[in-house]
């Protein structure tokens, strides 16, 4: 068998993240699961730095909490049960909306039809609005490396997906482009052009396409929570 | 079907340098599988022990080439591979085992691991600031470390060469994902210095335990992930806690696990510039800070090359 080696927590707007379909295994049997995003990173685990937004206890027995964690181009879902027990001990005393820092695994639902996409997080904490920031650059720039990759075809995981999902780079780019601006906005004393990001948010959080499935996603998971083999 | 399986046990053996004949194999093969209808799978493993048996020898031998390749050190990533090293050695420790002749720090231009040479191995000692090759040599992990054993398949053999060491010196900014929780105020055996639990160490038995301070985490910067072992000094540099305060802290609460609750809320999901050495696995900080707030410019300029 070889050695344990630890996953890379991938950096990825939350926008990408829920973009994002296609799963893969690795050669061996002991390979892990890995989401491919449309801009070509191939992730078992990531980092987020985020507000809290919500946290809710879906769960019959035990408990099992739904949380939202925002970034400035979406949200992340993110489910935490009785075997994630330091995220579980650190959400208790953690109350939204506040600044957090997430690192989980990758959590895949593939249904009939559809992909659904969340995150199981191992450490949760509570982090700060410079944090955020730096965060927020390191992904734009992870980002940005990724969409030039993908647009010269120069990696692997850009010919990847290219091949599934032959994505706009534009659309990335420019999700970039906001997240950095909002970014600056956040940061600037006033700015002319601010926007309202509570207006934007919520549009992000309850319009299309997450909500609708939320309910079903909470069934399936909590069915599934004992299931770990995939990971 | 059974001459393809007949076949790879051959070559396995032979590759370790021990001849078989065929005939013995497929009889013993055939035998398992077509008498006693044994799953392929077992049958091959049963005649494998079987030879293994015959020449005294163990699996471990077989995966051994007749002269095993070098290898940079930083390449040392797996255990129980058959590999050789050419190095300098940089020190050399007490053996704390008559089984062990001598022990220490080995070196190449890639960077250092621990050598243990096996008193059974009857290879004459080796010196410090000379270079060698370790031929033969099995890799190991002790402690979540890697290292090298020498053992009496190995050969150490001295040369000219004069190797110059790197000690793989890391500088890197990264964000701390997890904290291990053998963090935070421990106690360590006063002979052996490993930590230890309840004032008994794994080797010397009962023992008053000192304390120490110390974090093992995980720093992750989106590519690489580094285990970092951060002493007392980094933490008092850091977030200003010494093992005075720490025990002060554990008393007061009546629990080891408000030290580590604490270090914890200071810098888990933070982020982190990090210089240090690489020894083996392990990242061994010399200097830790918090990254600095991100300079707006840095933004307006990504933004402008989009």
């Amino acid at each position: 068998m070889p050695a344990f080696r630890r996953e890379v927590a991938k950096r990825v707007f939350a926008k990408e993240y829920n973009d994002s379909s296609i799963t893969f295994k690795g050669d061996d049997r002991y390979s892990p699961l890995y989401l491919l995003t449309p801009t070509g990173v191939k992730c078992n685990r990531i980092f987020v730095v985020g507000i809290l937004l919500e946290k809710e206890d879906v769960g019959g027995e035990g408990e099992f909490w739904r949380i939202r964690v925002s970034d400035h181009t979406g949200a992340f879902v993110g489910y935490v049960g009785r075997y994630q027990p330091e995220a579980l001990q650190s959400l208790a005393s953690i109350e939204p909306p506040q600044y957090v820092a997430v690192s989980g695994k990758v959590n895949v639902y593939e249904g009939e039809n559809r992909v659904l996409v969340s995150i199981r997080p191992e450490e949760i904490s509570v982090s700060d609005a410079g944090t955020r920031e730096i965060w927020t650059l390191e992904t734009a720039r992870y980002t940005l490396d990724r969409i030039e990759a993908l647009e010269k075809l120069s990696t692997e995981e850009a010919k990847l997906a290219m091949e599934k999902y032959s994505p706009d780079p534009q659309i990335y780019r420019d999700m970039v482009k906001e997240a950095l601006k909002s970014l600056i906005g956040d940061m600037g004393p006033l700015d002319e052009e601010k926007e309202e990001p509570e207006e934007d948010m919520e549009e992000e959080l309850f319009g299309e396409p997450s909500q609708v499935s939320l309910d079903e996603l909470d069934e399936i998971l909590m069915d599934e929570e004992w299931d770990l083999s995939k990971f | 079907m059974i001459e393809a399986h007949v076949q790879r046990i051959k070559e396995r053996f032979q590759n370790a340098g021990y001849q078989i004949d065929e005939n013995e194999i497929e009889r013993r093969l055939r035998i398992l599988l077509e008498e006693y209808k044994v799953p392929v799978d077992e049958a091959v493993r049963s005649v494998t022990n079987y030879f293994l048996k015959e020449f005294k020898i163990t699996s471990l031998d077989l995966q051994r080439q007749r002269e095993s390749p070098v290898i940079n050190i930083k390449d040392i990533g797996q255990p129980n591979q058959w590999i050789s090293v050419k190095g300098k050695v940089v020190q050399l420790w007490e053996s704390e085992s008559p089984k062990i002749s001598q022990v220490g720090l080995i070196g190449d231009e890639t960077g250092t691991i621990k050598f243990v040479i096996w008193s059974s191995s009857g290879q004459p000692p080796v010196e410090e600031s000379k270079s060698y090759i370790f031929r033969n040599v099995v890799s190991d992990s002790f402690l979540e470390r890697m290292q090298i054993n020498v053992n009496k398949n190995s050969e150490i053999e001295p040369i000219e060469e004069d190797i110059e060491v790197t000690s793989s010196k890391l500088d890197v900014r990264g964000a701390l994902v997890a904290i291990q929780p053998n963090s935070g105020l421990i106690l360590r055996c006063p002979s052996c210095n490993r930590a230890i639990w309840k004032n008994k160490c794994t080797e010397h038995g009962d023992v008053e335990g000192k304390y120490d301070l110390r974090v093992k985490g995980v720093l992750d910067d989106g590519s690489h992930v580094y285990e970092v072992l951060l002493n007392e000094e980094n933490l008092k540099s850091l977030i200003r806690i010494d093992v005075s305060q720490a025990k002060k802290m554990a008393e007061e609460n009546l629990d080891r696990g408000a030290v580590l609750d604490y270090i914890r809320g200071k810098m888990l999901g933070r982020y982190f510039n990090v210089k240090g050495t690489r020894v083996g696995r392990y990242f061994l900080v010399e200097e830790i800070s918090f990254v600095d707030k991100i300079d707006p410019d840095e933004i307006k300029n990504l933004l402008e090359a989009i």
